[in-house]
């Protein structure tokens, strides 16, 4: 199915802007990515929030591709994957709350850098003064929601072979199709970069002694070992039921972010504070 | 490294004159992206070829 088809009732403007959509936010929010101290497209101050801005545009696509297809198969695709999106965004967003709480800024590059601080970075030992440590907790709920936010397996309720087969993508062939697959990608590779970012350092050695590697080269390590949890995932896991989905988002992940937001903001009033 | 990327900006800008902002921008634009882009395509390869060796292991 290499030819565009196109079905002949579906709405043709939007059905090309659909994958577009998708796309392009995967795109776009890498403007803001820190690969270093000094290298970065835009070290926009409010980084983080520009790119949860952009990054929940990503939904827009997935729904106009739905609809415009004009197929229930699409639509009912489209109506899960959004649900879905929508729901562990929210978990995500508390997440990051918790870091820029512990950070003090929007600015993603000075969230790296407060990781480089610490009783782990004097000893040599950068690893012990990322944020994974501290906020550990947050730290699996920011992967598993990553995981469920792509609709990447064991969460990919949005395509099944019996029922909606390839959701809001079904009518899709060609270039239309491989542009899904793409951002699908990308998306994972962009999360796997936030949360080296946000809880693994960036672009800073584990080691003192292994500083003299760039730090480009370091971030994309984090970001490739991120990555390989989620083909992990997909060959070990098997497909959650969509109500246990929307019950571990709803019910376990925003609760368990919202409780270690509270516990986090209490433990930085205290002496105990690490994050000085 | 800084020294470099001075060297070609300030090249840069004596040749092209105002429209050097716009190339420097693309050119970064295609610095991030082209990487990206090639770690997408090679991340579906792997995918499709590493699961498959291991199970059948």
């Amino acid at each position: 199915m290499k030819e565009v088809v196109t079905p002949t009732a579906s709405s043709r403007v939007l059905y090309f802007i659909g994958p577009v959509m998708t796309i392009m936010p995967a795109m776009a929010a890498w403007a803001v990515i820190p690969f270093g101290p000094d290298v970065v497209l835009a070290n926009v101050n409010a980084g983080l929030l520009l790119l949860l801005a952009i990054t929940s545009l990503e939904v827009y696509g997935v729904i106009i591709a739905g609809w415009a297809s004009n197929s229930k198969y699409a639509f009912l695709g489209a109506l899960r994957a959004s649900a879905q999106m929508v729901s562990y965004e929210l978990a995500i967003g508390f997440a990051l709350v918790v870091v820029l709480l512990v950070s003090g800024s929007l600015n993603l590059t000075d969230i790296v850098e407060s990781q480089g601080r610490g009783w782990g970075a004097e000893l040599g030992l950068n690893f012990l003064s990322w944020n994974w440590l501290p906020l550990l907790p947050i730290f699996v709920v920011y992967i598993i929601s990553g995981v469920a936010e792509t609709n990447r397996h064991p969460f990919d309720v949005v395509e099944g072979e019996s029922e909606i087969v390839a959701g809001h993508m079904v009518e899709y062939s060609g270039m239309g199709f491989a542009v899904f697959f793409l951002a699908e990608y990308a998306n994972m590779i962009l999360i796997s970069c936030m949360a080296s970012i946000m809880f693994l350092g960036g672009w800073y050695a584990p080691i003192g002694l292994l500083s003299f590697i760039p730090g480009w080269i370091w971030l994309g390590i984090k970001t490739f070992l991120v990555v390989s949890c989620f083909i992990w995932f997909r060959a070990s896991f098997p497909r959650y039921r969509y109500d246990q989905i929307m019950r571990l988002g709803w019910k376990i992940f925003i609760p368990v972010t919202l409780v270690w937001l509270v516990v986090v903001a209490i433990w930085m009033q205290t002496p105990l504070n690490i994050w000085k | 490294m800084n020294g470099m990327l001075e060297a070609i900006t300030a090249q840069g800008s004596s040749v092209l004159g105002p429209a050097w902002p716009v190339v420097w921008t693309l050119a970064k634009i295609v610095a991030v992206l082209l990487p990206l882009l090639v770690c997408v395509a090679y991340l579906t390869y792997w995918e499709r070829r590493l699961p498959p060796r291991s199970s059948s292991s």
